[in-house]
């Protein structure tokens, strides 16, 4: 296991490595600077200003001074908001995108646990079918569309949470819910179709011939095997919802880094765009780090061995 | 459940394509004196008009089609390329197989929204490339899936003897290991479709999606959403379309894992 | 309208229980239901009575008031930061920081005289020296300030922001601690409207010594506005607190202001329905009369200082015809489009300067303007029809705009209305840097742009298209009668000769039409009802310090 560890961390830095390489000069190619706005400055300002945020060197220098910064964790300056530092902006914002994202996700794990159970033990009957359609509703419509009108719902109509913003827990309600929503379908179908799939395995008949109870075929036996497949899915998918949802932080308005990125892309912020890339990244790789280690756990073949 | 859903899907197709030939209004008809008009029998627009008067029935069909293309068009580009990388990788294994395993890590940990933006700006907001945006993204698990397979046909008998034979890499690979991997692939595939849509429809949610004249369900959603308080028809009818849709496939595609995965064990 | 509401939502909940999908139509329903059945909201009041939330459209950028550039920001330096010269509630230049001034008989030279005793508000004195500093370092390269041009009339300006000369050549002298001297190189009747400006602000001196360019953090930011920043929560709230030390703290109400950047309008307009925040400073014009009749009076839409219009690239066939140019701006059915897309009564342009900027009067009106839409497509069809243009031989033209459902129909109208001439329009959106990028360098043949007034002077309008204005002169267009008229304008002290000169230029410019004005822009607020103290204005200038709650 620490072999498997010093190994993945040691691709680690060359993976990063190529991905801010790769995103540095693909934003550069892009046409359009950050100082290309609707007010336009007169040549000699905008000079200015290029000079002042060293975008006139040549992009190698650029991107050298820019790799030397971030050895030293220094993020650069961000372009678009003036006298802040991109490592204090993604300082700031990274809680609450991962305060929203990790109830999100721990929400969603439940839920979706409790309805792929619920369907896979009632399999076939009218149960099964409403949990699995409503599952597929939850993720054939766009958060877009669910995340404004739970707003309106319970926010504007029945007044029984903020309708948007930060600050108290009560902020916190709608948007873990609307963000949770696509998560707790895909892991519902995962759960029942891995339940389904471990049940007819030999092992778990063996189970039932030995007379264990089917609680304890279900939670001890069946589920470990089952919860593979959900936690494979997992893993990117929590890098990608603690990393910020820029439709749940737009309509919702938390602070967090979720919508820097869209935004910095658009506006050509470079430096803060590159700085959540860098984090988004190294969420990733840390997550399929801990999904693998957690599957190699959970399976039972390798157990043994470990 | 499968069959209805099958029938229901076909049937959406069909409206979609050949629909808009029978109806009186064409989807790019507009009529600034008619806006935001509400589902009426006696105007002749059953889904009412949108914010330039132009018939909602027309344009839901005619967006299904953009949404439908863009489906199945980046699902099937994204699965010859990913069984084809994932089969080649699988098969060579090895450093071959490391290397080309890490490149799918690397561009795995790129956030998809990222390229995509950039993609868009760098080449313009064109409809191909929204294909190969999702494409992109899409080939990864494809790849990857596919390769675990080849992995383990590999060893199979079969593989060793059709080696043993002396037939060259490329045929083992486009004859013996590419048909047995249509199971995974097949499945993947179609739970890929609702995924493709669905991506089209949060790049309209940033403006990036098909532009005008075009115009995808997802780009009449986002559209619609800022409308729904005064003119809802504008969202809901999109939305179902978009829905009954995707659920006709998502159902599609269980039924196919359950029939197909039943035969594979 | 409740009527079919209600079926509707039956209906859908009806068949959404037969097959099983309760959740979306019901959620649906619900958003009808309870989201505005047409009727007005009941919107709660506000507890606490001295604190007002306001919402900005965006995240500010920065408070350093040299280096803002858009309205966000602006609208916050306003509040922290006082000039020479403040707005009132109706955006008229009132006393700020001078209580007095006057003008040399040439209007070249300029004396104001500062208040006594005034205070930064950490007790730091203000003096005319401050403002000294601060001028300069508005024109210092640099500071790389994007609205340093506006003080282009001030003796030395130019050649210190092309780095020709230091910045102490600026024409600005303290002929003692209390008197500011400003000297111009052409009489500048709206100065005072712009010293109101973000950018003429006084900007302190000892605390940029001490941290540079970091001086406008929270944490070191000080100020002599009406309030101080007293937190700032990136992206989620900008906290402010009177400023005791203010001059005129004794007439500003309220203690605290929150400021709550949201970039999403109908998540602003939902909030504002909800309560949360008591004033929203723009909203979807499609909502226009929904939340009227939920809202009532508390939505205030009055006429702004920004003109709507497209350009053409007069350098490239067949734009570089003015009776082509002309043609198109004529067929246009500019009613249609404020009637049917816009939908909240914006006034139609003919011309570039809005109505009422400063003392112009009525905006220019071309002769045509007066025609019925029917006369104006048939000469505009026999103009096209004389360079080849017609239905049988069809020209194609790609319009470039900035992403926005509004802008695309907008050119999805005019391009129907365009078709029956000849002209196929094919839509091109990219995002604004990109596209404003691509007008400026010319990368374009027909695209959209829109010019808000920097301050209320119709000049801040026309020398966009002087052959001088080189970033801004999206056409490129050249025509030294129209150059000569526009610097005859400025160089005049007198009012009316001035505007008549004005209104001589602007008449050619439309005449040749480089341009194609749409409509004049709106403001759309939406301000709770139990607030005081706001009074709609046409540059959208609405200082804290002027608002109250009624008790």
């Amino acid at each position: 296991m620490i072999g498997v560890l010093a190994s993945r961390l040691l691709w680690a830095i060359p993976t990063m490595l190529a991905i801010i390489t790769l995103a540095f000069f693909m934003m550069r190619i892009a046409p359009g600077g950050p100082f290309d706005g609707e007010r336009a400055m007169t040549a000699e300002v905008k000079a200015n200003l290029e000079r002042a945020y060293k975008l006139d060197k040549p992009v190698y220098v650029q991107y050298g001074h820019y790799l030397a910064g971030v050895v030293q964790g220094d993020f650069g300056p961000s372009f678009q908001y003036r006298d802040q530092s991109v490592s204090g902006l993604i300082r700031q914002g990274l809680g609450p995108s991962l305060l929203v994202g990790g109830l999100a996700v721990s929400l969603a794990f439940v839920m979706g646990m409790a309805l792929g159970i619920t369907a896979a033990t009632h399999q076939g009957g009218v149960v099964d079918r409403l949990t699995m359609a409503l599952a597929s509703l939850g993720l054939a419509l766009p958060s877009f569309v669910i995340a404004p009108l739970l707003a309106l719902a319970f926010g504007v109509g029945l007044r029984l949470f903020p309708v948007a913003g930060w600050g108290t827990a009560a902020h916190l309600a709608l948007p873990v819910f609307a963000l949770s929503i696509p998560y707790a379908a895909s892991i519902a179908r995962l759960t029942r179709g891995g339940i389904l799939a471990t049940t007819s395995a030999p092992f778990v008949r063996t189970a039932r011939a030995k007379n264990v109870s089917p609680a304890r075929i279900l939670w001890r036996h069946i589920l470990p095997q089952a919860i593979m497949p959900v936690v494979s899915y997992l893993g990117p998918s929590a890098a990608g919802v603690l990393t910020g949802s820029v439709v749940i932080e737009t309509i919702f308005q938390i602070p967090g880094i979720g919508r820097y990125f869209v935004q910095g892309a658009l506006n050509r912020d470079f430096t803060l765009v590159m700085g959540v890339v860098i984090v988004y990244a190294a969420m990733i790789i840390v997550f399929n780090l801990l999904v693998d280690l957690v599957l190699q756990r959970l399976d039972p073949r390798t157990r043994s061995t470990a | 459940m499968p069959r209805a859903a099958f029938w229901i899907f076909m049937a959406v197709v069909i409206l979609c394509f050949v629909g808009p030939f029978l109806l009186p209004f064409s989807a790019g008809q507009m009529d600034l004196l008619d806006t935001y008009a509400p589902p009426s029998l006696a105007s002749g627009h059953l889904l009412g008009t949108d914010a330039l008067g132009r018939d909602v029935l027309a344009r839901v069909l005619e967006a299904g089609r953009v949404s439908l293309a863009v489906g199945f068009a980046a699902t099937l580009a994204s699965s010859l390329i990913g069984v084809f990388y994932g089969a080649v990788a699988g098969y060579r294994g090895g450093t071959t197989d490391q290397l080309m395993m890490r490149f799918v890590d690397v561009v795995y940990a790129l956030p998809f929204m990222f390229f995509v933006i950039v993609l868009m700006v760098i080449v313009g907001r064109q409809v191909w490339l929204i294909f190969v945006a999702i494409a992109a993204v899409e080939w990864l698990t494809m790849a990857r899936i596919v390769r675990g397979q080849t992995a383990s046909l590999r060893q199979m008998d079969f593989i060793k003897a059709a080696h043993a034979m002396g037939l060259r890499d490329g045929v083992i690979i486009r004859r013996h290991i590419v048909p047995n991997l249509a199971t995974p692939v097949v499945i993947f595939a179609t739970l890929s479709v609702p995924q493709a849509v669905m991506i089209e429809s949060f790049l309209s949610f940033l403006g990036l999606g098909v532009q005008e004249p075009l115009s995808s369900w997802g780009s009449m959603i986002q559209q619609g959403v800022a409308d729904m308080e005064f003119a809802p028809w504008l969202l809901i009818a999109p939305a179902a379309a978009m829905v009954v849709t995707l659920v006709c496939l998502t159902v599609l595609g269980d039924a196919a894992r359950d029939r197909l995965d039943k035969r594979a064990t | 309208m409740a009527i079919w509401r209600v079926s509707l939502a039956g209906l859908f909940t009806g068949s959404a229980l037969c097959n099983g999908k309760p959740m979306r139509p019901l959620l649906i329903c619900f958003a009808i239901f309870f989201s505005g059945c047409g009727g007005p909201i009941d919107r709660p009041a506000r507890e606490d009575k001295t604190h007002i939330v306001r919402v900005n459209d965006d995240e500010v950028r920065t408070l350093d008031p040299h280096k803002v550039s858009i309205v966000t920001d602006g609208r916050v330096v306003g509040d922290l930061f006082q000039g020479l010269i403040d707005l009132d509630v109706s955006g008229r230049p009132i006393p700020g920081q001078a209580q007095s001034w006057s003008v040399s008989d040439d209007g070249l030279t300029w004396v104001f005289i500062l208040r006594p005793d005034l205070v930064w508000s950490d007790a730091t004195p203000l003096s005319a020296e401050d403002f000294v500093y601060s001028f300069r370092r508005l024109v210092l390269p640099a500071t790389a300030a994007p609205y340093a041009n506006l003080v282009n009339g001030w003796v030395g300006a130019r050649a210190i922001l092309k780095g020709e000369a230091p910045a102490e050549r600026l024409g600005v002298t303290a002929l003692d601690s209390q008197t500011l001297e400003i000297q111009l190189i052409r009489p500048e009747p709206a100065l005072l409207n712009m010293l109101a400006y973000a950018a003429l602000v006084p900007v302190p001196r000892h605390v940029i010594a001490k941290h540079g360019d970091a001086w406008s953090r929270p944490g070191t930011l000080i100020g002599n506005g009406a309030y101080t920043l007293s937190s700032w929560r990136r992206q989620a709230s900008m906290e402010m607190v009177k400023n005791r030390r203010f001059h005129a703290a004794d007439s500003v109400a309220l203690d605290r202001v929150t400021y709550v950047p949201i970039s999403d309008e109908m998540a602003a307009v939902r909030q504002f329905r909800a309560g949360e925040v008591d004033i929203v400073p723009d909203f979807p014009g499609t909502m226009a009369a929904v939340l009227e009749q939920q809202l009532g009076d508390q939505v205030h839409i009055g006429p702004y200082l920004t003109t709507f219009y497209w350009v053409f690239n007069t350098t490239k066939p067949p734009f570089d015809s003015p009776a082509v140019r002309r043609a198109l701006s004529m067929s246009v059915d500019r009613e249609a489009i404020i009637k049917s897309i816009m939908r909240t009564g914006n006034a139609p342009a003919y011309a570039m300067v809005p109505p009422d900027t400063g003392s112009y009067g009525p905006a220019h009106l071309p002769d045509w303007a007066s025609w019925p839409l029917e006369a104006r497509r048939t000469e505009a069809k026999r103009l096209l029809e004389a360079v080849g243009i017609t239905p049988a031989s069809r020209l194609e033209v790609v319009h470039r705009y900035n992403t926005s459902d509004t802008y695309q129909r907008i050119a999805l109208a005019i391009g129907q209305m365009w078709a029956e001439l000849g002209v196929d329009l094919v839509l091109f959106n990219s995002e604004t840097a990109v596209h404003y990028a691509a007008l400026r360098s010319g990368d374009y043949v027909l695209g959209r742009a829109g010019w808000a007034a920097d301050y209320a002077a119709p000049e801040n309008f026309l020398f966009v298209f002087a052959s001088a204005s080189k970033g801004l002169n999206y056409p490129r267009y050249r025509n030294p009668r129209y150059d000569e008229l526009l610097d005859a304008a400025v160089s005049e002290s007198d009012v009316p000769t001035r505007m008549a000169l004005m209104r001589q230029a602007e008449a050619i410019l439309i005449e040749d039409s480089p341009i194609l004005p749409i409509f004049y822009y709106v403001s759309k607020y939406l301000v709770a009802d139990d607030v005081t103290g706001w009074s709609p204005n046409v540059l959208s200038a609405h200082r804290s310090r002027w608002l109250g709650f009624a008790p």
